[in-house]
């Protein structure tokens, strides 16, 4: 066939093949329009599904589809947070997050999320913060506990430490390397080098977070590196009284008596660890009524910490008072714990039931029921016949209640 | 002391645990691993998200972590006043100590031996005596023997070991001296891992061991001990600290250290089981018993047993609570010092818990290795001073009275230049005769394969001297590290353990012999300057007990009193010259020099003139 007759046919069949794609495509979008609107509701639970699969790809399209439905709910940007840390993205899944309000029944949980994103990001502070959202809006959670309870022990603030542990004990039962932690970080501390390492990053994304430079100059000043640790400590004013301490700490590791002794002579007269360090001061130079005053202030404020008992007993037994007669004998029971928890480190004795009880009974000793209550429940976990165990538990119910009871 | 502080320990464990490292056993962290955050109940996207890798330690057991790269105080030394010359090879010492270290780290292998400088033939010169070790199992292998050397008085020893018969050989940690029989010469107990062994002065310059008719020979594990007359009945009693219980070949098999690098280090003190100590009552007729279950009370007056929670290092036998009677302070490694207090007619009360010098400012346990009591501040008590292990500093204890004392270990300037290092034998001597006792350490590592394991921490420790110097504000004291230009053996690192003091040379002034492990002897001859003068003072008890152990002597020179006792132990597996050997300045006489016996009696003499030693006899 020539060009000239081919045209014509191939003309028309051009005509037939555009007319059915018109045809096709009218048809199809006759169904798209007469096809019924998926749910969001359900089409979320589906993408959901899809994540809860590992299937992350079809998770975000579907939640995407979803989002072109409706606004997102709470539930949807929950969601999508946990799709955009999947991919790394954290910072977008924190601002993701921050689109669950506290009271939605996903509130607490996004606050979670939220803190340990944080905690990724070495932003303790935040984290720490999400964490106390968290177990305001359900104060019965365990994890944020757990992870307060990491943040505490690393910046080892004891008191928080110790008030976090008790809380937890309250809501979850406690394991031995738990309840070990908690007696031991008393008066524990870490291997600087890591707390330099992590301490570090948390200054740098966090400039502002007051403990993780205390924390840093502590670990600097305990591995000698005292301009760093004056470095770390820089943008805390000396009213700060725990900066105070840690400056007053460098001075005497620096040999710098008068710089350590100015510091000491300033700052709030009744902050605890300023109190304990005029105290130890007054002792070293034989000022017994000195001592004893610097003492008293620190044991009104912690009746329970050991170096206040202590300290104020040997205070008075240098001015010849009888009032330290009681507080050595607390002393002493202070240091019978501090014996135990030595025993406790040790592996093999980790399941010993005995141990367990002695150190149930010196816990409640010294006034520390709530540990004490750990320790004797640790043993009945392993036995539940302990009775002696069961006893110890009723002695401590029965002391709390005294002190309750007490007249304040 | 070994470790894997500061105080030790590290336990990968969800919640970590860690354990404060501190102990003078290997490899020690001096403190503890931190927490690492791991949640129990992770969200699927925090799985998947990159969440940062639960850190996995190939470490096995605690304190095996290097320490925390802790510096040497770098600031800039003034000129030391000290000066000391290492003379050992020149004066005819050449013993090395042989620890009995093997790849497979047993743990007594890393304690090393100490060194003791008493006159065992009473030609008024100090003799050196050395401890050695072996192999483990014990008697697999003949090492050693432990070696005597003679003072012949012109800067030379001469080995005389086998002719004294102290040439023990076995596995030898400690030394304790003192004359056991009140017969005017020097005993010698030694402290092994194994049966201890005691061996009676014949006065001949020979030795005889009675071990086993004296019944002090029982199979342990004794690190050092210190003589006293715990009774008042005129002889000399025996404290031994026993480091606890360790057997081959079952306590041999647990792997302490880099499990990946398969670099064994020694494992912590945690792993031994503590074991009680013994107290050897001398009953006067060659014969001993162990009354460690008997003299014990509590502080309601009630019998207790002698405690069995301490790996005994070292004791001390002094009057630490100034009321005429000799007491007992204990080191233990990585549990509480004990502090007995002596009530008189052998009782004594167990102080421990009330003393402030059990533990640590943070109420923990530390690696207690050496241990010396001195009146560093001038009030008139004496102070107790312990060496620890790395990331721990060397504590000091001040005396408040009344068997209190309070850690001041920074505000008297020893807890920054001391926590880099183990520390082992020491002794807060006058070495400048100014008065004031000064304070030396002969520091070094357990581990020698830090290094393999990627672990940035030395074997070999530089030792410390510290001198005892006004405050800036002039009221109280402080130390200050003066190794600045001493000698070659201060710039110079070395793995110590036992260290004696005394005076060798009879020049007036402390020397000082280090027992290193595996390696040479050091002697370490005072040739500092000085126009500072002395005295030095032999104590004969003649109702008290022959060495005077628990004298007291009481100095009054230029406006100031000195106080000085007579004490038993000291330093760690050692033992010190029994004479005292007394800086008093610049004082061309002691006005008044007072000695209160332990039987009650006092000795005056007035006008002593200084620079000269002096011999005082109970009631002459």
């Amino acid at each position: 066939m020539s060009k000239v007759a081919a045209s014509p046919e191939r003309t028309r069949w051009l005509r037939v093949a555009l007319l059915g794609g018109m045809l096709v495509l009218a048809l199809t979008g006759l169904a798209m329009i007469l096809r019924p609107t998926p749910d969001p509701d359900e089409l979320a639970k589906q993408a959901s599904r899809e994540f809860v699969d590992r299937r992350f790809d079809l998770a975000e399209a579907d939640l995407g589809r979803v989002n072109r439905l409706r606004e997102p709910t709470p539930f949807d940007w929950f969601l999508r947070a946990q799709i955009l840390m999947t991919k790394g993205k954290n910072d977008e899944a924190i601002e993701a997050l921050g689109h669950v309000p506290d009271d939605d029944s996903m509130g607490a949980q996004a606050r979670v999320e939220e803190g340990q994103l944080e905690l990724r990001r070495s932003r303790y502070r935040f984290a720490e913060a999400a964490f106390l959202r968290a177990l305001a809006i359900d104060p019965k959670l365990v994890q944020p506990r757990r992870e307060l309870v990491y943040i505490y022990g690393m910046q080892l603030r004891r008191p928080e430490l110790n008030a976090t542990f008790q809380a937890l004990s309250e809501v979850s039962p406690l394991k031995y390397s738990e309840v070990f932690l908690w007696c031991l970080t008393r008066g524990v501390t870490w291997d600087s080098r890591e707390i330099v390492q992590t301490m570090e990053k948390c200054i740098a994304a966090d400039p502002e977070d007051r403990w993780a430079r205390l924390g840093l100059a502590e670990a600097f000043r305990m591995m000698n590196r005292y301009d760093d640790a004056e470095n770390a400590l820089a943008p805390l004013p000396d009213s700060d009284p725990v900066a105070r301490v840690a400056r007053i700490r460098i001075a005497l590791d620096r040999g710098d008596d008068q710089a350590a002794e100015r510091l000491v002579a300033g700052g709030p007269a009744d902050d605890l660890n300023l109190a304990l360090l005029r105290g130890r001061f007054a002792l070293a130079r034989g000022d017994g009524p000195e001592a004893v005053r610097q003492f008293r202030i620190a044991h009104d404020k912690a009746p329970n910490l050991r170096e206040a008992v202590l300290g104020l007993g040997q205070a008075l037994q240098t001015v010849g008072d009888p009032a330290a007669v009681p507080l050595l004998d607390e002393g002493r029971k202070h240091e019978r714990l501090g014996s135990l928890v030595q025993r406790a480190a040790v592996d093999k004795n980790r399941d010993d039931p005995a141990l367990m009880r002695d150190l149930g009974d010196a816990c409640a000793a010294i006034g520390r029921f709530p540990e004490a209550r750990a320790w004797y429940n640790l043993a009945i976990t392993r036995d539940p016949l302990d009775t002696e165990a069961q006893q110890g538990l009723a002695r401590v119910k029965e002391a709390e209640s005294r002190a309750n009871a007490a007249p304040r | 002391m070994r470790r894997p502080n500061r105080v030790s320990l590290i336990w990968a464990a969800p919640w970590l645990l860690a354990l404060p490292t501190v102990g003078c056993s290997p490899p020690k962290t001096g403190t503890t691993a931190v927490p690492s955050s791991t949640s129990s109940t992770e969200s699927p996207a925090k799985r998947d998200s990159g969440t940062k890798p639960e850190r996995k330690s190939s470490l096995i057991d605690d304190r095996q972590a290097g320490q925390s790269e802790v510096a040497p105080k770098a600031a800039p030394q003034d000129p030391s006043p000290f000066r000391f010359a290492e003379v050992a090879q020149k004066s005819g010492i050449d013993f090395r100590q042989f620890s009995g270290m093997t790849a497979e780290k047993h743990f007594p292998t890393a304690n090393g031996s100490g060194v003791a400088l008493f006159d065992y033939d009473n030609d008024g010169k100090l003799d050196v005596y050395f401890a050695t070790a072996t192999l483990i199992p014990v008697g697999t292998a003949r090492k050693g023997p432990n070696r005597l050397y003679k003072n012949l008085g012109d800067g030379t020893f001469r080995d005389v070991t086998e002719s004294s018969g102290l040439g023990f050989e076995g596995f030898c940690h400690g030394i304790v001296v003192g004359d056991v029989d009140n017969d005017g010469d020097q005993d010698v107990f030694l402290c092994n891992y194994g049966p201890n062994r005691l061996y009676l002065n014949n006065g001949d310059g020979t030795f005889k061991d009675v071990s086993r008719e004296a019944k002090v020979d029982r199979d342990g594990w004794s690190s050092g001990g210190a003589f006293l007359d715990m009774d008042d009945d005129g002889d000399l009693d025996l404290y031994v600290a026993n480091y606890g219980i360790w057997k081959f070949p079952e306590d041999s098999l647990m792997f302490c250290g880099d499990r990946e690098k398969n670099v064994r280090f020694y494992c912590s003190p945690r792993s031994v089981k503590t074991t009680k100590h013994y107290l050897y009552r001398n009953n006067g007729d060659g014969t001993f018993t162990d009354v460690y279950d008997s003299f014990l009370v509590d502080v309601a007056g009630a019998k207790i047993p002698g405690r069995s929670d301490g790996h005994g290092f070292a004791a001390v036998t002094a009057d630490l609570d100034n009321d005429g009677k000799v007491d007992i302070y204990v080191t233990n490694d990585m549990n509480p010092s004990f502090l007995y207090l002596n009530k008189g007619g052998g009782v004594f009360e167990d102080a421990t818990e009330t003393s402030g010098a059990a533990y640590d400012d943070k109420g923990q346990a530390q690696s207690g290795m050496g241990v010396d009591a001195e009146d560093v501040d001038g009030d008139g008590d004496l102070d107790i001073i312990v060496s620890n292990f790395a990331f721990e500093y060397n504590t000091l204890h001040l005396n408040l009275g009344k068997g209190a004392f309070t850690d001041v270990t920074p505000m008297y300037g020893l807890a920054a230049d001391t926590t880099p290092y183990v520390g082992w034998g020491l002794s807060l001597s006058d070495f400048d005769n100014d008065g004031w006792p000064d304070c030396f350490v002969a520091n070094g590592h357990v581990d020698d394969n830090r290094k393999l394991a990627g672990q940035n921490t030395e074997y070999e420790e530089p030792s410390l001297l510290h001198h005892n110097v006004p405050t800036a504000n002039g009221k109280g004291r402080r130390f200050k590290l003066a190794t600045r230009d001493v000698g070659p053996y201060f710039d110079s690192k070395h793995v110590a353990r036992g260290a004696a003091f005394g005076d060798i040379d009879n020049d007036g002034d402390v020397d000082i012999v280090v027992n290193h492990k595996d390696g040479a002897a050091a002697l370490l001859r005072n040739d500092t300057p000085s126009d500072n003068r002395w005295v030095q003072i032999q104590l004969v008890g003649t109702k008290s007990n022959r060495d005077a152990i628990g004298a007291r002597v009481d100095l009054e020179v230029d406006g100031r009193t000195i106080y000085r006792q007579r004490k038993g132990g000291c330093s760690v597996l050692s033992a010190n010259d029994p004479r005292l050997t007394i800086g008093v300045g610049h004082a061309a006489e002691v006005k008044k020099l007072t000695v209160r016996w332990p039987s009650g009696a006092v000795t005056i003499r007035e006008h002593v003139p200084t620079n000269q030693a002096v011999r005082i006899v109970e009631g002459e």
